[in-house]
């Protein structure tokens, strides 16, 4: 049971909080400052009636108050997409705003300041090719080609050595450690701090801890976004003439250990904005899709984390092991490896029963050669993890298993990146990955164009007038959300948890028919018994994360039925989808796209042909079924 | 376990209070999962996290008085233990701080400053691989502010004008080992309290990043700033 020692003194002096309460009021109000440097001016809509009455509810919400922001274009979160959207906007010399629903900088996968592997192009046309075939066939060949087209030979690492990374891996001899790849090489030793410093020295304006909530709408325009400023609560608006969206995967829907799904992903990593798309009529697609490593699952806090655990990936692979200790991918040549395969190597050694007892495999850290070979991000974890935690990799094998680290799931573009929602542009659309896992580098190059393309749609596309209805709305349905009272309440972490079960049942690395169906029945179920009756307890606007969860929880809920209905329907196995009932690739009837449209509130699916520039289906299948060659 | 935490929520508590909550050990138990168990099992507290691994900074707060990293630090035993939002921040509610009065200016100062922009072959030119190490080990700084809520000058003094505190000084020696980096960091380090500090080392025992040595960060710019004549 609990105990309340309310005031109680406890050696913190009663006058020190004080002054952090005031100190706190100062910071927020100089968050406020910032904020109407941009705004049009907080205004409360005085026509409306004190109080929305929410239809079919007995819920009172308060006298809206909006905190409106005014830019030309607003950039939805504050990830590697996002950033480089900001600098080439800024660059051209746009009136932009970000908003981040993080601390800016600390947020998304961009936030952890991990070693990152960045990709330069060496070759455009080859890297075109390349990514092109990694797509299985599947990428929007316009699209990804309009990418390669605007910057042919994008040195990323020489934009990152800009923003402030001096230091990327060296040989013994001091070379520049590089890993060719076709028509690009990587470098290692990125670190995505200075990319924030960056936006902060230029001066670009970033709305932080801000949760966009819905687009904003206007005769099926997009005309902004709006959501919750989660240190106060306050609803803010923010008004734009083009919108892009880079608010990062869906990853922290795939299971539930103990802090965190089997993702190394971070828990703003909720896929808001493709939910959010979808709900405002955009097709999404490559819902069947996800990329993945396979990392350490004990001790369960640090499970599936990149940087606090050990684990391996498509390019270090030797290592891996099954439970009889066979090492059965070591003799698989480098140039021949790549995620979809690794994914279903591991698949098939799990089906064999040859897996480890959660559904993984093991790793050997016992030589010292392989300890010399991890990854830094890895090798650090090694002595913490034996003097803090009792765990002795050179002396045991480590069961490491399958996480999600990217998603493919995103509204469909074309080869503007700009979606099916006029006004809304999306970076890292589906279209540009097809089968093929993203990565920092195409995410960075496609963000630029989207900018250029986004600035360009605001210059060309004015606003003529505004309506409030579409915000009174949203702000009705975001304050049921934290005021809503239910007899029989269930508590949003709990809901969320059933989601991310449903989802790991069904999409992990081997998938079938039976756990697809079972897992839609129980996300239908959720929808129909849990969300209604889903409850925040404790009624606080001050950066209440349990109502931040319940409204991640509608968006969270309509990307996992869309992952499991596009996985279902795809009866073949590609990339990271596997179908232990269909292990074929099925050129045939599956070189095409799935598409997953709302209709009266249920999902449509179709399959949408592939997007041809320079190779037409059948040519697609034959260099697809071929290994990649020059 | 009785776990002891710090709430506050200025809408409605005139001043931060205690409450004990049960929560069951296990062998392994991290803060962050004691924090979740509380949040799932007793009532809805408000924290922030990302990465479970040391390199987002979000989760510091403190442990029996130690700042630590929630994410990443065992409970050893079956006992009874206080968490507490990190030390020397405003408490917007619970363990959220803001600390973006002291992140505003590292950011400031890790920005590179230079002339002209780097081209391809200053970035493929023979780097000594000792200085690359040098350099990356600094990187791994994932400004939690640990450091700060350690430091026993920045908590007596309060004024980040006097003295950055250990994080900065961190980013101002990455600065100028880089280099590519064209400013004077000697002047700046000395402006930004480089004198202040005590060598104490407490920053460097709370940091949870093993790469960075504090101490000989700061004594290769103290060495520096004396051969410039500019200790104070
Ligand atoms: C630990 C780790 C290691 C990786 N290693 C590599 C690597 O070495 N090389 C590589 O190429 N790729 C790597 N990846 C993958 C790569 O980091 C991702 O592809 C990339 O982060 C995606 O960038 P993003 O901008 O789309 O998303 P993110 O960087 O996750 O950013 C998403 C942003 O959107 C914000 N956001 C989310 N919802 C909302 C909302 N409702 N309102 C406002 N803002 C919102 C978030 O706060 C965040 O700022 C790694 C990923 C991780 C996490
Ligand atoms: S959660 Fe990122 S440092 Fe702990």
């Amino acid at each position: 049971m609990a105990k309340e020692e309310k005031n109680e003194d406890n050696g913190v002096s009663r006058r020190e909080f004080l002054n952090k309460a005031k100190l706190l009021a100062g910071s927020v109000a100089g968050g406020m400052a910032m904020a109407n440097l941009a705004a049009a001016g907080t205004i409360s809509d005085k026509n409306k009636a004190k109080e929305i009455q929410i239809p079919g509810s007995t819920v009172k919400v308060p006298e809206p108050v909006y905190e409106v922001f005014n830019t030309d274009v607003l950039i939805l979160g504050g990830g590697f997409a996002a950033v480089s959207a900001a600098m080439e906007a800024f660059g051209q010399g746009a009136n932009l705003m970000m908003v981040d629903k993080g601390p800016f900088g600390f947020s998304g996968g961009f936030g952890m300041n991990w070693d990152n592997y960045v990709t330069s192009i060496t070759d455009g046309d080859i890297a075109y090719k390349f990514n092109f075939w990694y797509s299985e066939g599947l990428c929007n060949q316009k699209a990804l080609k309009a990418v390669f087209n605007h910057m042919p030979n994008h040195r990323i690492m020489v934009d990152i050595a800009n923003r402030g990374t001096s230091a990327f891996g060296r040989t013994k001899n001091g070379q520049l450690f590089k890993v060719p790849m076709p028509g690009q090489e990587m470098v290692e030793h990125g670190f995505s701090r200075h990319e924030s410093d960056e936006i902060k020295r230029q001066g670009i304006n970033v709305v932080e801890r801000t949760m966009i909530t819905n687009l904003f709408m206007q005769d099926g325009r997009c005309i902004g976004a709006m959501g919750i400023y989660l240190p106060t609560g306050a609803f803010r608006v923010f008004r734009a003439k083009a919108v892009i969206l880079a608010t990062g995967p869906c990853t922290w829907h795939y299971g539930w250990i103990s802090v965190s799904p089997v993702s190394l992903g971070s828990p703003d990593n909720t896929g808001d904005l493709d939910a959010i798309a979808l709900k405002n009529g955009a097709r999404i697609t490559g819902c069947e899709f996800f990329a993945n490593d396979l990392i350490s699952i004990y001790p369960e806090g640090l499970a599936a984390s990149y940087n606090g655990g050990i684990g391996a990936d498509d390019i270090n692979y030797a290592y891996i092991c099954d439970k009889n200790g066979d090492f059965w991918m070591k003799d698989i040549p480098k140039p021949e490896m790549n995620r979809g395969l690794f994914a279903r190597e591991v698949a098939k050694k799990i089906l064999e029963g040859k897996g480890s007892p959660n559904g993984g495999v093991y790793i050997d850290c016992r030589t010292n050669a392989v300890l010399d070979g991890l990854r830094d991000t890895y090798k650090r974890n090694v002595k913490p993890y034996k003097e803090l935690f009792g765990i002795d990799v050179q002396k045991d094998l480590l069961e490491v298993a399958v996480e999600w680290y990217e998603s493919n799931a995103h509204p469909i573009i074309d080869e503007n990146l700009a979606t099916d929602i006029p006004g809304v542009f999306c970076p890292v659309g589906g279209g540009l990955r097809g089968a093929k896992s993203g990565g920092i580098a195409l995410n960075m190059s496609a963000s630029s164009l989207a900018a250029i393309k986004a600035v360009k749609y605001a210059e060309d596309n004015k606003i003529n007038k505004i309506g409030w209805q579409p915000v009174n709305n949203e702000f009705a349905r975001v304050y049921e959300i934290l005021n809503r009272k239910v007899k029989n309440p269930v508590r949003p972490h709990a809901v969320r948890h059933a989601i991310q079960k449903a989802a790991y049942k069904a999409l992990g690395p081997i998938r079938d028919a039976a756990s697809l169906e079972s897992s839609i029945k129980e996300i239908v179920r959720i929808k129909k018994e849990d969300l209604p009756r889903m409850n925040v307890s404790n009624k606080t606007k001050i950066f209440n994360t349990e109502w931040k969860e319940a409204i991640e929880n509608y968006n969270m809920i309509d990307m996992v039925e869309a992952m499991c209905r596009a996985a279902l329907m795809r009866t073949e196995t590609r990339g990271q989808h596997y179908r232990s009932d269909f292990k074929k690739r099925d050129n045939e009837n599956w070189l095409c796209n799935i598409t997953v449209k709302l209709l009266n509130g249920k999902m449509k699916l179709d399959k949408e042909p592939i997007v041809c520039l320079d190779y037409t289906p059948d040519q697609v299948k034959k260099f697809i079924d071929n290994k990649f060659a020059l | 376990m009785n776990v002891k935490i710090l709430k506050y929520d200025p809408s409605t508590d005139s001043a931060p209070y205690y409450k004990t909550y049960n929560v069951p050990w296990k062998k392994n138990i991290t803060v962050l999962e004691v924090l979740v168990y509380i949040h799932e099992n007793h009532e809805a507290i408000a924290f922030d996290y990302s990465c479970r691994g040391r390199v987002c900074g979000r989760c510091a707060m403190m442990l029996d008085g130690e700042p630590m990293m929630a994410c990443y630090t065992p409970v050893k035993k079956d006992g009874d233990i206080v968490i507490e939002p990190l030390k020397g921040f405003p408490v917007i509610r619970d363990f959220i701080v803001d600390k973006s009065k002291i992140l505003e200016r590292i950011a400031k100062i890790e920005a590179r400053v230079r002339s002209k922009p780097l081209v391809e072959s200053d970035i493929t030119a023979v780097m000594d691989p000792a200085l690359a190490k040098k350099i990356g080990d600094l990187e791994w700084c994932c400004r939690c502010l640990s450091c700060v809520a350690a430091c026993p000058v920045i908590n007596e003094m309060k004024d980040p004008e006097k003295f950055i505190g250990p994080a900065g000084l961190v980013a101002l020696g990455l600065r100028y080992y880089d280099p590519f980096d064209e400013a004077d960091r000697i002047i700046e380090a000395v402006q930004n309290g480089l004198y202040a500090c005590i060598m104490c080392g407490n920053c460097n025992n709370v940091c949870p990043a093993a790469e960075i040595n504090h101490l000989e960060v700061y004594s290769e710019l103290r060495k520096e700033a004396e051969k410039k004549g500019l200790k104070t």
